[in-house]
């Protein structure tokens, strides 16, 4: 399903990761973990063409984008893995100026050329499934993190993407909020979505994953299962930042 | 008192050229000014420049001086214009590039969030800019756009050196027939606040219903 092979990025001198393979499958649900500044929310931003890698290629589903292709067919490729990409954002960013049933229905009737009906009918089935549909008609200001974020994974969903990218989804909620949240990514992972989570969450992690990546210093460390992963970590690195991690209280 | 009253219609007159200035030009003003911020946001090195030098040289200038230029220079190049036309001219282009400033200023205060959600569902970048940009922007750019606009409504009365017969100069000729000044200045006065009041009300208006989602 996505194919990332020998994936780059630098920030001017800075390198955030160099030599990325990466291989998903359909159904998979990946978690990325690792130390702050490891080039996890970098590496998936690219996945989604929000960086643009320096050097690499990546496949998502029939889409191929190659750090050697011209501009036009870059910005092609991009287009076209967007289609297949839905992304959440650690911060939302629901667009404050609509409606929550709004901000679900906005890339569906533009984006796609659905009539409003169809698009509501999606939306608000979407708003349903994520337990909001009596907040069809509230703006984001009046939601609370936790609903604002799950209005934002129906916002995803409604272009009927693939892959759903979460970049550390429950970073910015305060800790009685990420519950909901990541019921709702459970709910999503046993319908057999594939997903690709960066986040500090590691039950979540343990418990829905099929495979975690760990990354630090700009490479991918080590994969394995979570119970792999979690009870023998093979690197120095890895239970490093496990130990770092059991020192503080688990946030949940 | 009476002067007024009997010449009222003379300065209505003066008012209606006085409003349709100010509405022609902040329409265009508008216009060139949305173009001027968002080429200097978007555009390659050229086009950026381009713009910059544009503002530079329209906000380092004064606007009498540039509305001489365009009547009274411009027909040595064998473009002569007529006063009100050069009016509406050398007005928006003053106006917009003061707006540009304000529209730059409120679309970069919109969230780099809110455009990469909107790419990321696949918008493309002009999608992005009038769906999701510009309208949060237009609320954080109706305040100081009321001001240049009571600004603008005021200014219109420099172009009653070109001979445009707006407010101000419909009260100078009736000052010139009848010796009085007083009585006719204080009704114009009193007609500049009177309109500045009704579009100040009509901008608080616009700028509630934007602000009903915050």
């Amino acid at each position: 399903m996505i194919e990332v092979n020998k994936l780059g990025k630098s920030f001017g001198d800075l390198v955030v990761f160099r030599d990325i393979d990466l291989h998903i499958r359909s159904g998979e649900i990946v978690v990325l973990v690792g130390p702050s500044g490891s080039g996890k929310s970098t590496l998936l931003r690219c996945l989604n063409g929000l960086e643009v890698p320096d050097e690499g290629s990546i496949r998502v589903g029939d889409a191929t984008w190659n750090a050697s292709m011209d501009a036009s067919a870059k910005k092609e490729a991009v287009r076209h893995i967007r289609t297949l990409t839905g992304m959440v954002f650690q911060s939302f960013n629901l667009f404050p100026h609509m409606t929550a049933l709004e901000n679900v229905i906005m890339a569906p009737t533009i984006v796609k050329k659905r009539s409003k009906a169809q698009a509501v009918e999606t939306g608000e089935s979407l708003l349903a499934k994520v337990g909001l549909l009596n907040k069809k008609n509230e703006y984001p200001s009046r939601l609370s993190g936790g609903q604002q974020q799950r209005v934002a994974i129906a916002r995803a969903l409604a272009m009927q993407p693939q892959i759903m990218l979460f970049d550390e989804p429950t970073s910015a909620l305060d800790p009685e909020l990420t519950g909901e949240v990541l019921s709702v990514m459970k709910q999503l992972a046993t319908e057999g979505m594939t997903m690709i989570v960066v986040t500090h969450e590691m039950k979540f992690a343990r418990e829905v994953a099929n495979r975690i990546i760990f990354m630090s210093d700009g490479k991918i460390q080590e994969e394995g299962s979570p119970d792999q992963f979690f009870v023998q970590p093979q690197t120095e690195r890895a239970r490093k930042f496990l130990r770092q991690l059991a020192s503080e209280p688990e946030t949940e | 008192m009476e002067l007024v009253t009997q010449n009222f219609q003379f300065l209505l007159t003066g008012a209606y050229y006085t409003l349709l200035i100010t509405i022609v030009s902040m329409f265009f003003g508008l216009l060139i000014g949305m173009i001027v911020a968002i080429a200097r946001l978007k555009g390659n090195w050229f086009v950026r420049n381009l713009a910059k030098g544009y503002v530079s040289i329209i906000r380092g200038t004064p606007i009498l001086v540039q509305i001489f230029i365009i009547y009274y220079g411009l027909p040595d190049f064998g473009i002569t214009l007529g006063p009100l036309t050069a009016a509406f001219i050398s007005l928006s282009i003053n106006i917009s590039a003061y707006l540009s400033e304000t529209f730059r200023g409120a679309i970069l205060s919109v969230s780099n969030g809110q455009t990469e959600a909107a790419l990321s569902l696949g918008l493309t970048p002009w999608q992005t800019m009038r769906r999701v940009v510009l309208p949060q922007a237009a609320r954080v750019a109706i305040p100081p756009l009321g001001n240049t606009f009571i600004g603008m409504l005021k200014e219109t009365s420099l172009v009653s050196v070109v001979t445009v017969t707006e407010l101000l100069r419909s009260a100078q000729l009736l000052i010139a027939q009848y010796y009085v000044a007083m009585p006719f200045y204080v009704a114009i006065a009193l007609m500049y606040w009177i309109m500045s009041v009704f579009f100040s009300s009509i901008l608080n208006r616009m700028e509630t219903r934007l602000s009903k989602a915050y």
